[in-house]
């Protein structure tokens, strides 16, 4: 159920998602909410940013779609913060999702678009801003302005001279350009080799969940314990209070319970004293926010230090 | 399986259900600049230095930019804006080579002789309507034409897209490509890939799918139903083999666009081609401030070849190829 502080901000297109009080409104509210206005979104976002014949365009909407399923879940769940606007967010998934794709796929553009952003940046002719979602960039003074996209001579845009070349583009566009755009006319320049990197090869360290079935089958229990105290500290505790059981209770009972470690281990290893680990025993796993506080940590900050221990533990256990 | 192994299982089942259930944490370009310029407290640090050393792409874009970066703080480079200087520059020339200088002309078209006088009135071409007449007498006295920006507009996507198939076996969309074209049936053309069937996808400009062509042996395809007219279309080529597909354009390319002439246009050069067959002037100057700029540069080429030597034909001819 969520709560009504929850409901402040919330997109009005998300009202009947988060009222559902059966599985048949929450189905309805969810189908509506996937069909009608997420996948638009992701059909135009990843055109724009990969073509239509792109062949694992299908696949990359699967993901985003399946992300956004998660999301929606946990909303009305009530474990999620509001959403102010679903399209807004659908938008940001499906780029954050085209984006992993291109850099995994075409590792040269990532670089380029890299240091063309950081000259964009920090080169005071030059700025970057975003303009009704898009990401635009300009000349400095041009800033706020919404782009006019157009088409150029790739031959303006030498990649070993990114500064000057810019400073030729926004000379002959005389306005704001779309970054992709600019993006895109360095690396149709003659001189970038992309060379694609098969996907299977570059994501070789993200095992799939069926990969962590087999593994676990030859895991004991204190495999896995052994490496979880070899994580740096914050990445463990990041780890460590939020973790679950099947029943959606703490798992650190289960680490006393079968002898693996002493309540007293435990501490040491979250970082926080015996007595005051007893005192919270009981409101054991501690939410983001609650972990967020005790490490001085943001929230983001608190999930991207237990993506970075599942990472490290992932690595860790596929070379045992 | 007894009470302390069930134990055992739930805490690895949890464990794994934990690292399973994750998504892959990438680190985005804010982070990464921000890990670059040392503005990240101690927390980010480790997020980005344990993100990098787990992940190759992440890895090698934070030392790209890492190495980047430095270079780019050792050597500022402030030049002036030189090239803004000499771009404008060179629009001033071109306007002013443009500058319209004929006022009373002749000139040959068919079996007849158009005269402008001094004070640009038209004779020669009878049956046409008001607009017509002060649309052709216009081009005349000035020497140049009103192209629609939209036509220039995608005549620019065509040759953005052209310049990137260099080499001469490359598989390349042919036409339409970057024009207005009359027709709402349009015919595509593509270069040929041994061995290849092909298929051929429209796309509104909203990115809709419009027409497709299913499978194909020939390197030729005329859409069986009407596109909306004034509308501009995005299309593709595949070519299919057993070795595998190839698109073209695709990512990064530019896209293949073109437009279908608007209702309104199409009707009032059908009647032009109806009362005018023979005025390459009149047709060349309706179909060029339509934005139907290959059919304009055929009439106008017609209408040099009537009049060989005359400054006035060239001057249209090259007022349709300067935008």
């Amino acid at each position: 159920m969520i709560g009504a502080a929850m409901r402040e901000g919330l997109d009005p297109e998300l009202e009947a998602l988060v009222a559902a009080r059966d599985d048949n409104e929450r189905a309805v509210a969810i189908e509506h909410l996937l069909t009608d206005i997420a996948d638009p979104v992701i059909r135009r976002s990843l055109f724009h940013r990969l073509g239509p014949r792109e062949p694992e365009l299908e696949d990359i909407r699967g993901g985003v779609m399946l992300r956004l399923v998660r999301k929606l879940d946990e909303l009305q769940r009530g474990v999620s913060d509001a959403i102010g606007s679903f399209a807004d967010y659908v938008a940001i998934v499906t780029f954050h999702a085209a984006d992993d794709f291109l850099r995994r796929k075409q590792p040269q553009r990532a670089l380029l678009s890299n240091r063309i952003r950081y000259l964009l940046t920090h080169d005071a002719r030059f700025a970057l801003w975003q303009f009704e979602r898009e990401l635009t960039c300009g000349l400095a003074k041009w800033c706020d302005r919404p782009a006019n996209p157009r088409p150029l001579d790739p031959s303006l845009a030498d990649p070993r001279q990114i500064g000057d070349s810019l400073a030729r583009i926004f000379a002959r566009t005389g306005g704001p350009l779309p970054f992709h755009d600019v993006v895109a006319l360095f690396a149709a320049s003659s001189t970038v080799a992309e060379v694609t990197t098969p996907i299977e090869d570059a994501d070789l360290h993200e095992l799939t969940p069926s990969a962590f079935d087999q593994l676990a089958s030859k895991q004991t229990a204190a495999h896995l314990w052994r490496e979880i105290e070899e994580l740096p500290p914050r990445q463990r505790a990041a780890l460590l209070l939020n973790l679950r059981e099947a029943g959606g209770g703490s798992a650190i009972p289960l680490l006393t319970v079968t002898g693996l470690a002493t309540a007293e281990q435990v501490a040491e290893l979250v970082g926080i004293p015996a007595a005051e680990l007893a005192s919270i025993w009981n409101d054991l796993p501690l939410d983001d926010n609650t972990i967020a506080s005790r490490l001085g940590a943001t929230r983001q900050q608190v999930i991207n230090l237990r993506k970075c221990a599942r990472e490290r533990l992932a690595r860790r256990l596929s070379k045992r | 399986m007894n009470t302390d192994e069930k134990e055992r299982q739930a805490l690895i089942q949890a464990l794994v259900a934990e690292l399973s259930a994750a998504e892959p944490l990438h680190l985005d370009y804010d982070l990464i600049e921000a890990y670059v310029d040392g503005r990240c407290d101690v927390i980010d640090q480790e997020i980005v230095s344990s993100h990098a050393a787990m992940c190759p792409m992440c890895g090698r874009e934070v030392r790209d930019l890492q190495t980047f970066a430095a270079q780019y703080r050792h050597r500022r480079n402030w030049l002036p804006l030189a090239a803004a200087a000499i771009a404008a520059g060179l629009i001033i020339a071109i306007v002013a080579l443009l500058r319209p200088s004929a006022t009373v002309l002749s000139l040959r078209d068919g079996s007849r002789e158009v005269r402008l006088t001094r004070d640009g009135e038209l004779s020669g071409i009878a049956g046409l309507t008001v607009d017509d007449e002060r649309r052709v007498a216009n081009a005349l006295r000035g020497g140049t034409l009103a192209i629609p920006a939209a036509a220039t507009q995608l005549a620019k996507t065509g040759e953005a897209l052209r310049s990137t198939f260099t080499g001469t076996s490359s598989f390349e969309p042919l036409a339409p490509i970057g024009c207005i074209i009359v027709s709402d049936r349009p015919t595509f053309e593509w270069t040929a890939v041994p061995g290849a069937r092909y298929r051929v996808e429209v796309f509104s400009d909203h990115f809709r799918p419009v027409a497709d062509s299913g499978v194909l042996d020939s390197t030729r395809w005329t859409a069986p139903q009407p596109l909306t007219r004034g509308g501009t279309y995005v299309w593709q080529v595949t070519a299919i083999r057993k070795s595998g597909e190839t698109t073209s354009p695709a990512p990064p390319a530019p896209e293949a666009r073109f437009a279908v002439l608007d209702e309104t246009n199409a009707k009032s050069i059908a009647r032009l081609e109806q009362s005018q067959p023979r005025s390459h002037l009149a047709l060349g100057v309706a179909y060029a401030e339509a934005g139907v700029t290959a059919e304009a540069e055929r009439e106008f080429q017609e209408l040099a070849s009537e009049n060989q030597g005359s400054a006035d034909a060239r001057r249209l001819l090259q007022s349709l190829r300067s935008h």
